[in-house]
């Protein structure tokens, strides 16, 4: 009950900003000075981070054109309300990972038609993933993220953008169906093994002891041949050494 | 140019030579034909064209790795790149395997056979430690290949399956797991990453090393270029087979033109290449 007091309190709110919204645009071009402008950016500064129920005020209605307040022509992100509010983000601000975007005309709007989107290599995610981001960009797919391959999967393309849900809950044909956007005919098979989680014993044990194995085979092998590589040149050494001195007498 | 002569610790002491008395003097020896020639070449340059291509992709957080593939025109290009130069590795395996068919079994001829492993090649490496630790003066006497050298080419048999094994199931990730379960996939890509960096620090330190800057050997050993090495290093660094080569040829008056015998195979005596 509480709740949907509140998404009506925020959804007259939102309304009341559209409106003024749609009143800047209708003007276009009257650039960032226009007092209208002015005081919307003053209404919503960082101090008073937008609730979602406000972003969703024009941000639901997918696929709307504005001029915004440069003038330029685009189509706003949409977010399916529905979908956000029972995501696993689902009671998290839009600034939250949006950052900055708490003031209109959005600041980090590049004003060149582009869409907004989060940094590809997953800077916002781990804000709150650190872990699984790292362990992403250590992976196939974070390694073309660093080497800026244009086809890098992002965290959203997988994830999907504003309906992601917790990873344990998705199906083995959800993940197979995420797999298969890029990789022709990947199953829940091929899907199944994919983890953001350094292996353990339990999860992934055969990685596991690969891991730990090749590790070993590596300080052994290399580290008997440079021992060896040493030995030979301390030999080759000493002897100059005592041919020299056998020479000096 | 230089003339090597031996010391009494049997290492190899440069003396300088008159350029024209050099040339007429030194006498080669062939060791390895012209298969194993290209072979070794197409197997050290297509390591090479894998190692500058995938190394950026093993560390692909350095700045020099992100920089390198931006030059190079993008991971597309490089991955590409890295996945021909392995195509050409497998393929140069797939030669070695059918010309040591095509010798042993059909022209029955066993010098390769000298490659595999024998205890006397633990041996030649205990008494080599010891040579290292100053415990006796001789070294080890070697056959045709030492156990260094024997080293080095079983870990190719190694590394091949391997990373070749592994980079092709990442390359068909998923037509594999239509077969094999989805863990494969994330198991070749640890093979695949962590045999790379072994295979390159062997290669790099300990193959580079033995191969041409050890003591005796520096600055270059170009048998495995030209296929000729000069006799009197033949003598030091193979002596048994050297041993044996001559006592075939002084059997043999008819061959006493210059000298360039072939190589026998150490177990049978017969001719080898």
């Amino acid at each position: 009950m509480e709740m949907s007091r509140n998404r009506a309190k925020w959804a007259l709110l939102g309304a009341v900003v559209l409106a003024a919204l749609l009143a800047a645009c209708s003007r276009g071009g009257d650039g960032p000075e226009d007092a209208a402008d002015d005081a919307a950016r003053a209404h919503l500064t960082d101090a008073e981070a937008p609730s979602t129920y406000l972003c969703l005020a024009c941000h639901s209605q997918g696929g709307t054109v504005s001029n915004g307040i440069w003038g330029i022509s685009r189509e706003l992100q949409g977010v399916a309300p529905d979908a956000f509010f029972t995501s696993a983000h689902g009671e998290m601000a839009c600034a939250e990972c949006h950052e900055g975007q708490t003031a209109l005309p959005h600041e980090k709007f590049s004003g060149t038609g582009e869409p907004l989107v989060l940094a590809r290599d997953g800077n916002v995610c781990r804000t709150c993933h650190g872990g699984t981001a790292e362990h992403f960009l250590d992976s196939v797919h974070g390694t073309a993220v660093r080497l800026g391959d244009e086809r890098a999967p992002a965290c959203t393309d997988c994830h999907s953008v504003h309906a992601v849900q917790p990873i344990k809950t998705w199906t083995a044909s959800e993940k197979a169906t995420a797999c298969a956007k890029c990789h022709d005919g990947a199953d829940a098979t091929f899907a199944g093994a994919l983890t953001h989680v350094e292996p353990t014993v339990d999860r992934l044990p055969v990685d596991y002891i690969a891991t730990r194995f090749f590790g070993a085979l590596l300080v052994a092998v290399v580290g008997v041949g440079i021992l060896h590589v040493e030995l030979d040149i301390l030999r080759w050494l000493k002897e100059k050494l005592t041919r020299k001195s056998r020479e000096g007498k | 140019m230089r003339e090597s002569t031996f010391d009494s610790g049997g290492r190899a002491v440069a003396v300088p030579m008159p350029r024209r008395a050099a040339a007429t003097k030194a006498e080669y020896i062939q060791r390895f034909d012209a298969h194993q020639r290209l072979q070794h070449f197409l197997m050290m340059s297509s390591f090479i064209v894998l190692a500058l291509t995938g190394f950026p992709q093993k560390f692909a957080e350095l700045g020099i790795s992100q920089s390198f593939v931006s030059t190079m025109g993008g991971l597309e290009t490089v991955r590409a790149i890295h996945r021909g130069a392995g195509f050409v590795m497998l393929a140069n395996c797939s030669y070695h395997l059918a010309y040591l068919c095509n010798r042993i079994v059909v022209q029955k001829r066993y010098s390769a056979l000298a490659m595999i492993p024998r205890p006397r090649d633990a041996l030649d490496a205990f008494q080599m430690v010891r040579y290292f630790l100053g415990l006796t003066s001789e070294k080890p006497k070697f056959d045709r290949f030492s156990y260094v050298e024997k080293f080095d080419y079983w870990a190719i048999f190694w590394g091949i399956p391997m990373m070749g094994g592994s980079g092709l199931v990442l390359l068909f990730a998923a037509q594999v797991t239509n077969i094999l379960p989805g863990e494969i996939v994330p198991l070749a890509h640890t093979i695949h990453s962590d045999e790379a960096l072994l295979a390159v620090s062997w290669i790099a330190i300990v193959h580079m090393f033995n191969a041409h800057l050890a003591p005796g050997i520096f600055p270059f050993n170009p048998a495995i270029f030209t296929g000729k090495l000069r006799k009197d290093r033949y003598e030091h660094e193979h002596p048994l087979e050297y041993e044996r080569m001559m006592a075939r040829q002084n059997n043999r008056p008819e061959t006493a033109r210059p000298v360039r015998p072939e190589p026998t195979d150490p177990e049978t005596g017969s001719e080898g290449g």
